[in-house]
């Protein structure tokens, strides 16, 4: 359900509010509660990239199913958020298992 | 595996060298999010997994209920694809959990949970032979577009040394 909020805006965003629903030709409140929206998305779209919540957090904040929100993020070019130290531990753990290694081969023609 | 790393795998065609060598186990949130939502939102990998499963080549487990993670997932507030790997590997017989999700690899490492990324895994092939170095490269370049450029250096450093 909806909640109604009462808010101040600042002159300069009520500027920005009003160019896009005369652009769009949308009533200000519809483009206010758009504005949120992409505000929360592009929040989301920062913690996930710092590596401070995971993907289904991030698709949960900005209101979005888990694949849409991958998709996000390579749009906006966040390819990733593995850390080096934790590339070399998952490299470590595949290694643990895989056992001794095998020499190499050529590359199949 | 969970959302992120299965559908990378998918798009890089990793996936199926990695059936070949490896027991590939979904859990049905990861399920859900990759099949239901990719479908829906028309994304091609999601019909190649949808395929892959009717062959047998990838296999949807349900997690033991109650799993022995369910105190963690509580804890931690985890929910879908990540909370329904975790209880799969709780559900025991699962080496490893695969994700290329930051804050999942440290929730993973806090409980001792043994982890690889998608990268991580193509290395386990060049090791064990079932790649070339050239093949397992070209691999890593079809997964750079989608993986931290740490976690490509890394990757790639690993693979030429061998």
């Amino acid at each position: 359900m909806d909640t109604v909020k009462t808010l101040r805006v600042p002159p300069e965003l009520l500027r920005a509010i009003r160019h896009r629903a005369r652009r769009e030709r949308l009533d200000e409140s519809t483009v206010i509660r758009q504005m949120i929206a992409l505000g929360a998305r592009e929040y989301a779209l920062r913690l996930y990239q710092d590596g401070t919540i995971t993907l289904g957090e991030a698709a949960d904040l900005a209101d979005l199913p888990v694949r849409e929100m991958l998709e996000a993020l390579w749009d906006r070019g966040v390819r990733g958020n593995v850390t080096a130290g934790q590339e070399r531990e998952a490299i470590g753990n595949v290694l643990r298992l895989a056992g001794p290694a095998v020499p190499r081969r050529r590359r199949r023609s | 595996m969970d959302t992120d790393a299965l559908i990378k795998v998918t798009k890089s065609s990793l996936k199926e060298t990695l059936c070949r060598e490896h027991d590939l186990l979904l859990a049905p949130a990861v399920w859900k999010e990759c099949v239901d939502q990719g479908k829906a939102g028309g994304h091609a990998d999601a019909l190649r997994i949808e395929e892959n499963a009717e062959r047998g080549v990838l296999r949807i487990a349900t997690p033991s209920s109650p799993s022995r993670m369910e105190r963690a997932i509580e804890t931690l507030r985890m929910v879908g694809g990540e909370a329904d790997a975790l209880r799969l590997f709780g559900g025991g017989g699962v080496d490893l959990v695969v994700s290329d999700d930051s804050r999942f690899l440290r929730f993973l490492a806090d409980l001792q949970v043994p982890a690889a990324t998608t990268s991580a895994l193509l290395i386990g092939l060049a090791r064990s032979g079932r790649l070339s170095l050239a093949e397992a490269l070209a691999k890593l370049e079809d997964l750079s577009p989608m993986i931290s450029e740490a976690q490509y250096r890394e990757a790639r450093s690993a693979l030429e040394a061998g």
